[in-house]
């Protein structure tokens, strides 16, 4: 075996310690040793590389910036008030389970407007409904209930119902393009489980 | 030590901090920023090799964070999600800047690529026991941005082959190859130092 038979399989060698044909060649010829024995300190001495650094403290003013640019970020810390986000840990819930999900929210709305009616809409509510782009009817009809509750309250569910429907967006996107994963389908488990859950607190108060 | 070991500012471990950031408590997800931000700052650093952009891109990745710890449900340590999370981050914002234009095709010289290294009477230049941190870090930052990924990826953060080709979309093979091609370079980066260090005294 020349240098060069040698060196075309030098990551193999590298990693695997090589045949004894290779590792023959490796004990008679200083420069292939030499460069064998350069590549393993190299890749021992990036192992050991640690962390040096902190980011800047603007990186964290830009977090937190943006967190309340969102809505997401508390005033005075502590928690953020309503939050879409409160599923605790969960289990694996199976496909079809996703469809009973979205069902009960339909089936909690529906419940809400027979009892009740609609609410009576103002001017806040118009605003805020006609900000509402991406928001379906049922959605809507949920924002015109809360406005009885003041502006605040409405432009948060409002806020809270975009953001997960862009969470039931990106996770169907997912699971489109993963049909078999199975994190995708959790996740958009979750993201209905949340539009049920914002439901929920929505209609709380009212029952 | 341990996720759950982990003693936050205002005495909560770290499991009780990711709890309480799920359910957006504020002074808890600040916690775990400060308790990871030197190492996904490390990371995006080394990835992008550019401090303006390595900040920008450890904001972004806290901002997820901060949108997805919901969905953490603890099957990994979470120094381990949160630094996938934030790799996956740099590699977005890389394909946005074209990093494939570079990546997967970059090249060596041709005469490193032709034939053997031949290194005639290189024996003291061999660079066991000579490389500090300073010359190896700045080595990584001189790399073409395809190399310096795979290796940042593979010899520092310690991800396999087959995770790396996951999240950069090539072949294992491919991975392996890019690895090797980084060690290459960065022999040549370091001995290149090595001897101009040597001329200077």
């Amino acid at each position: 075996m020349n240098c060069a038979e040698f060196q075309k399989d030098l990551p193999e060698i590298i990693e695997g310690g090589g045949t004894d044909e290779q590792k023959k060649h490796l004990a008679t010829c200083p420069i292939c040793a030499d460069l064998v024995q350069d590549l393993k300190y190299i890749a021992e001495q990036a192992k050991l590389l640690v962390p040096m650094e902190d980011p800047s403290p603007r990186v964290w003013d830009g977090i937190e910036k943006s967190l309340k640019q969102e809505g997401l970020w508390p005033a005075h810390g502590g928690p953020a008030n309503p939050r879409p986000f409160l599923v605790p840990q969960r289990s694996r819930i199976a496909w079809p389970m996703m469809a009973a999900v979205a069902a009960i929210v339909v089936a909690v709305v529906a419940g809400y407007y027979s009892r009740t009616g609609p609410a009576p809409s103002n001017g806040v509510t118009n605003q805020a409904i006609a900000s509402s782009g991406t928001l379906g009817p049922d959605d809507q009809q949920l924002v015109r209930a809360v406005s009885t509750r003041g502006a605040a309250a409405t432009d948060s569910y409002r806020k809270n119902l975009e953001d997960v429907h862009a969470y039931i967006a990106d996770a169907k996107k997912w699971v489109d393009a993963h049909p078999d994963d199975l994190d995708a389908r959790d996740a958009l488990m979750r993201a209905y489980e949340q539009k049920q859950l914002l439901y929920e607190m929505a209609t709380q108060d009212w029952q | 030590m341990t996720q759950a070991k982990k003693i936050l500012a205002g005495g909560i471990t770290e499991a009780e901090a990711i709890d309480r950031a799920k359910r957006g408590d504020a002074t808890s997800f600040e916690a775990l920023y400060g308790l990871h931000k030197r190492r996904v700052y490390s990371l995006c650093l080394r990835m992008v090799g550019n401090t303006a952009e390595a900040e920008d891109l450890t904001q972004e990745a806290f901002l997820q964070l901060y949108r997805k710890i919901a969905t953490f449900r603890g099957e990994s340590a979470f120094s381990t999600w949160l630094h996938r999370l934030a790799v996956n981050v740099v590699l977005m914002h890389l394909r946005k800047k074209g990093l494939n234009e570079v990546s997967l095709d970059e090249q060596l010289e041709p005469q490193q690529e032709d034939g053997p290294k031949r290194d005639i009477g290189a024996r003291d230049n061999m660079l066991a026991g000579s490389i500090d941190r300073v010359n190896l870090e700045r080595a990584i930052e001189s790399l073409p941005p395809g190399y310096r990924i795979i290796f940042v990826l593979h010899d520092v953060e310690g991800y396999e082959h087959n995770e790396i080709a996951e999240m950069m979309g090539c072949s294992i093979g491919n991975s392996k190859s890019q690895l090797h091609k980084a060690r290459m370079k960065l022999r040549d980066l370091l001995r290149l130092s090595k001897a101009t260090e040597k001329m200077r005294h």
